[in-house]
């Protein structure tokens, strides 16, 4: 069917006819096109929601334990529990009206040791507006982020309309604890009797996201520790290590070849690297895995002595000889032995912090994965050869080893520590082939160098 | 890439087809889909627009039915001379887009075969062929479009001059 000359140029302005679809055309068509990317995606935030599942329940478990614990301390101490504030630095007009709460701040009163925290704070706090609803029923524990939030006006409404004349008698003997939180942290907090003005200053000066912490009547053994709680802190550390090391031999029915080699080998020097992975799995224990390179020299030299060289001159004309001469002296035979081991290290540490100090000790267990050696020995035959061409004297793998080491750290900033750990390590099992004639036994002792990386 | 170059033009075939926007995309979004899935079978010496039309149209003509669960072109079987089929429209003094507004006016049926044939450049096979009818009855239904169009041209033309001169 032919079409007239109008429908033509009809046809040809469809033709022409464009509009921009909408982008999610496109991405729905591609989703259609690559299930397979799809199922990836998927299977990625599955895997990503389940681990962010177990992570959350762990850290729930983890504080919900510590609230129950926290709860019963006190609890007990109830009898003494009068009155705590909670008291956001945001809301000026609280804070005017409540004066003793601004009357027992004191800036400069320092956190002992024992109750320095980082950002890691529990705490609890107890609210009661009058002295007939302090009950076991208004102690509560806030660990919310490790920071201290709580909203009074929403949280709290009978506090603020309440004064505060029955929060504590100025005549009792009593003992105060203050902290005041900021930036996650306690940055002062003081135990007295008397009642110093406050410097506003300390209220004014801070930033939003605290809470002033406020507890009266309690005597200080009485007061909330201001514990770290658990926490997992992924880790990676890498370092350098030098030491001196032992190859001892055992004599084994085989006294010649012992001494030959007990004469001709000595230790040299140790060096390796090491990095591991691990985990900060309490304020104090640390659990790591990783992968270690040590190398090890000896020195070889041997020495034979008397010998004497008889040196014959020939005439090139005739043949004869012309000339005989003897030297005498030692024969030398001078090399290097280097020992390579890499192992597998899986440790468990105990550090105790003192400032910016951190103690404590180490132990590893070792996977020897690999040992290759090179380098000049006395063979069976007690003849000098090459460590390479004797395949019967040294293991390829040694099998299992320990290592204990002495921590000293310190942190450089929050992210990174620098640590010297003195080291001990020895293999369990000899590192000679089992039909070698000498048991070998092999012993490091190191110091590294390393640094730590915290996330 | 096949789509940035073809969904453009596709995506206003889609709207002319379809009721509102979202079933254009929809009906856009389902025919590449199609089209990338079969674009194996097609052949080279082909007009790959075309081919691609073709899909189009047939996948916006499967969005109007899952639109309409009881869509059904009123289709009756005219038996007209072949030379009658052939009406002398002047569309010279409209624009592409008044005639679009003129053919809603006409049923869907005519409309459809229309749009298929004269915008679309199918032939009666083709169309045929989409919509399940006979030749002859793509034929009818177009003569009666082209019919129906002139005479709404004409309405349009009184209606629009009533506007202007009122």
């Amino acid at each position: 069917m032919k079409k007239n000359t109008t429908e033509s140029k009809l046809t040809k302005a469809a033709n022409q006819q464009m509009a921009e679809p909408p982008a999610f055309v496109w991405e729905n068509i591609e989703e259609e096109l690559h299930p397979q990317d799809s199922k990836r995606k998927f299977a990625f935030w599955w895997f990503g929601s389940a681990l962010m599942a177990i992570i959350f329940i762990v850290l729930f478990v983890n504080i919900d334990q510590d609230k129950n614990r926290t709860t019963t301390d006190i609890a007990t101490s109830n009898t003494t529990v009068h009155q705590k504030n909670t008291i956001q630095n945001n809301q000026t007009t609280l804070l005017s009206s409540n004066k003793r709460t601004t009357k027992d701040l004191d800036l400069n009163d320092k956190l002992t040791s024992d109750d320095v925290t980082s950002d890691d704070i529990t705490i609890e706090k107890s609210i009661g507006s009058t002295q007939s609803n302090r009950n076991n029923n208004s102690i509560e524990k806030i660990n919310k982020g490790n920071a201290l939030i709580a909203t009074l006006t929403t949280e709290y409404p009978d506090y603020l309309n309440s004064t505060t004349s029955n929060n504590t008698n100025s005549s009792r003997n009593e003992k105060r604890l203050i902290a005041v939180h900021a930036n996650n942290s306690v940055i002062s907090k003081s135990n007295k009797e008397d009642r110093s003005n406050i410097s506003t200053h300390a209220i004014t000066s801070l930033s939003t996201n605290f809470l002033i912490y406020d507890r009266a009547d309690i005597s200080y053994n009485e007061c909330p520790k201001f514990n770290k709680k658990l926490e997992f802190k992924p880790f990676v550390e890498f370092g350098v290590l030098g030491g001196v090391h032992n190859i001892g031999l055992s004599q084994n029915n085989n006294i010649h070849l012992y001494n030959l080699r007990k004469n001709s080998e000595s230790s040299w020097y140790s060096t390796g690297l090491y990095t591991n992975i691990g985990l900060n799995i309490s304020k104090n224990w640390h659990a790591s895995i990783g992968a270690e390179w040590t190398m090890s020299k000896d020195r070889f030299e041997s020495k034979i002595e008397g010998i004497t060289k008889m040196i014959v001159t020939f005439d090139p004309a005739n043949g004869t000889a012309i000339d005989t001469s003897f030297i005498s002296g030692a024969l030398y035979n001078k090399g290097d032995i280097t020992f390579h081991f890499i192992d597998i290290p899986m440790s468990l540490g105990y550090t105790i912090s003192k400032d910016k100090w951190k103690y404590g000790i180490e132990l590893t267990g070792l996977l020897n994965i690999k040992t290759f050696s090179e380098g000049k020995i006395y063979n069976d035959s007690e003849g000098i050869t090459s460590i390479e061409s004797e395949d019967n004297i040294y293991k390829s793998s040694i099998g299992l080893g320990l290592k204990s080491s002495i921590v000293i750290a310190r942190e450089l900033n929050d992210d990174f520590t620098l640590q010297v750990k003195p080291t001990f390590k020895t293999y369990l099992n000899t590192i000679n082939n089992e039909n070698y004639s000498l048991p070998t036994k092999y012993k490091l002792f190191s110091i590294s160098i390393g640094l730590k990386k915290y996330f | 890439m096949l789509y940035d170059n073809y969904s453009r033009q596709m995506y206003s075939i889609c709207l002319r087809y379809c009721h509102d926007k979202a079933s254009a995309a929809d009906a856009l979004q389902e025919g590449f889909i199609k089209v990338y899935r079969y674009i194996n079978t097609f052949k080279n010496t082909g007009n790959l627009y075309s081919w691609i039309k073709v899909i189009i149209v047939r996948s916006c003509l499967d969005q109007i039915k899952k639109e309409k669960a009881n869509f059904s072109l009123d289709i009756d079987h005219l038996s007209i001379a072949e030379h009658n089929y052939e009406l002398d429209l002047n569309f010279d003094d409209y624009t592409y887009k008044k005639i679009l507004k003129i053919l809603d006016t006409i049923p869907p049926g005519y409309k459809l075969v229309f749009s298929m044939h004269v915008l679309d450049e199918m032939s009666h096979t083709e169309i045929a062929s989409i919509l399940g009818i006979t030749e002859s009855t793509s034929r009818t239904q177009l003569y009666k479009a082209r019919k129906l169009i002139k005479k709404n041209m004409l309405n349009y033309s009184i209606v629009h001059t009533n506007v202007v001169y009122d």
